[in-house]
């Protein structure tokens, strides 16, 4: 499939389905189907952070609409992930992918920059504790 | 910027990645890193996500996941079927515009069928019938074969011609007039709200094979003309080229 998405933007995308689904093989499918789906749409857009919007549109639909995200990952940070509520996950793993610079993710969210701090901050603490729980204070440790 | 909105704001920032680079974020940064209590919170949240950052960073792609996006390629280039492959809004436009095309090409078709030497004169007596009050007209109520002797004893008219199918008809009122100096007479039948036309084929130029109707609109007029010989008649009402064509059946039952 030809689509006007780097490779590396392309891998940001997998991290995001993965922190969406907390499963690889969902993931991937997850990022496959949403490629497949948007791939008409892509050469409609204007630019570059468009086509990404999209695309991060069509996997949190299709992550949505799933099952409800795996914990069993063995990676903690993937664990953490899926602890959290859908919109802090889809912000948090928006911001951290660093697919789009915060305020046009904040716009392909649908929400205000001010709400989708508000939900980063709840989201961070959770992830946090989510964490510690599992007797990780550094997730990276973890990975 | 207050302390309270900067809190909220610099959750927006993340060291390392785009998103400073909106004013709001950057100053929220600005005056947390100077504000004593949101100090120790930034460092929290920027010593986390870098270690978030880059546990995320050791993920991967997947090293077959782009082959298989290509082998998917068939699939994906597959043609949308039914329902889905026209509602794509390209689809749609072309779908549209085709119609719109089909449909003004077969008004044009029909028109250019129903197109015939005289149509522009027979036109201009059609729209006759829009300048009249009814006044003009005198009563006259009879069959409207009966009119035969009364538009020659009266005009000396002698090219009234009603075709087979409307002799019984029951007028209201009739007239002689002058169309370009030509004599067409003219009678008002209550039924349908139609108007009768009689004149020679020759004075308008019109050339019709004998005893075939043609069917044509003028505005809210149609209009179906009919040679026999060297006379014609025309009948004309408020309608559709349908509705005439209905009438033109009945006739023939």
């Amino acid at each position: 499939m030809d689509l006007p998405i780097s490779t590396e933007d392309l891998t940001r995308l997998y991290r995001f389905a993965l922190l969406l689904t907390g499963e690889e093989g969902v993931a991937q499918q997850v990022l496959y189907d949403a490629c497949v789906d948007a791939a008409a749409r892509l050469g409609t857009y204007r630019n570059e952070d468009q086509q990404v919007a999209c695309l991060m549109g069509a996997i949190r639909q299709k992550a949505k609409t799933g099952t409800a995200p795996a914990a069993g990952d063995g990676r903690a940070l993937i664990r953490a992930f899926a602890t959290l509520p859908e919109e802090e996950r889809v912000v948090l793993a928006g911001l951290y992918t660093g697919l789009l610079p915060a305020r046009l993710l904040a716009e392909a969210l649908k929400i205000s920059l001010e709400d989708m701090g508000r939900a980063l901050k709840s989201g961070r603490e959770r992830l946090e504790r989510a964490g510690l729980q599992m007797g990780e204070p550094t997730l990276e440790q973890a990975l | 910027m207050k302390s309270e909105e900067a809190a909220v704001y610099m959750q927006c920032h993340c060291a390392g990645l785009p998103g400073t680079e909106d004013p709001r974020i950057a100053k929220a940064v600005r005056v947390a890193q100077k504000d004593p209590g949101l100090k120790p919170a930034l460092a929290r949240q920027m010593e986390m996500d870098g270690r978030n950052l880059g546990a995320l960073e050791q993920v991967m792609l997947p090293p077959a996941f782009p082959a298989r996006l290509a082998a998917g390629h068939a699939a994906a280039a597959r043609p949308l079927a039914g329902k889905a492959f026209f509602l794509q809004p390209v689809v749609l436009a072309i779908v549209i515009g085709a119609i719109v095309l089909l449909g003004w090409g077969a008004v044009s078709l029909w028109n250019r069928a129903q197109d015939f030497p005289g149509k522009d004169n027979l036109m201009q007596m059609v729209e006759v019938n829009d300048e009249m009050t009814g006044m003009e007209m005198e009563p006259k109520k009879d069959s409207a074969a009966a009119l035969d002797d009364w538009f020659f004893d009266k005009y000396g008219f002698e090219d009234y011609y009603l075709a087979p199918g409307f002799e019984n008809y029951q007028t209201a009122g009739a007239r002689l007039f002058k169309q370009a100096g030509q004599a067409v007479a003219q009678v008002a039948i209550p039924d349908h709200n139609m108007v009768f036309f009689s004149f020679k084929a020759e004075d308008f130029g019109v050339t019709l094979p004998n005893d075939q109707w043609r069917t044509f609109r003028d505005g809210d007029w149609v209009a179906a003309v009919v040679q026999h010989d060297d006379e014609c008649f025309m009948v004309t009402f408020r309608g559709s080229a349908s509705d005439m064509d209905s009438l033109l059946q009945g006739l023939k039952k």
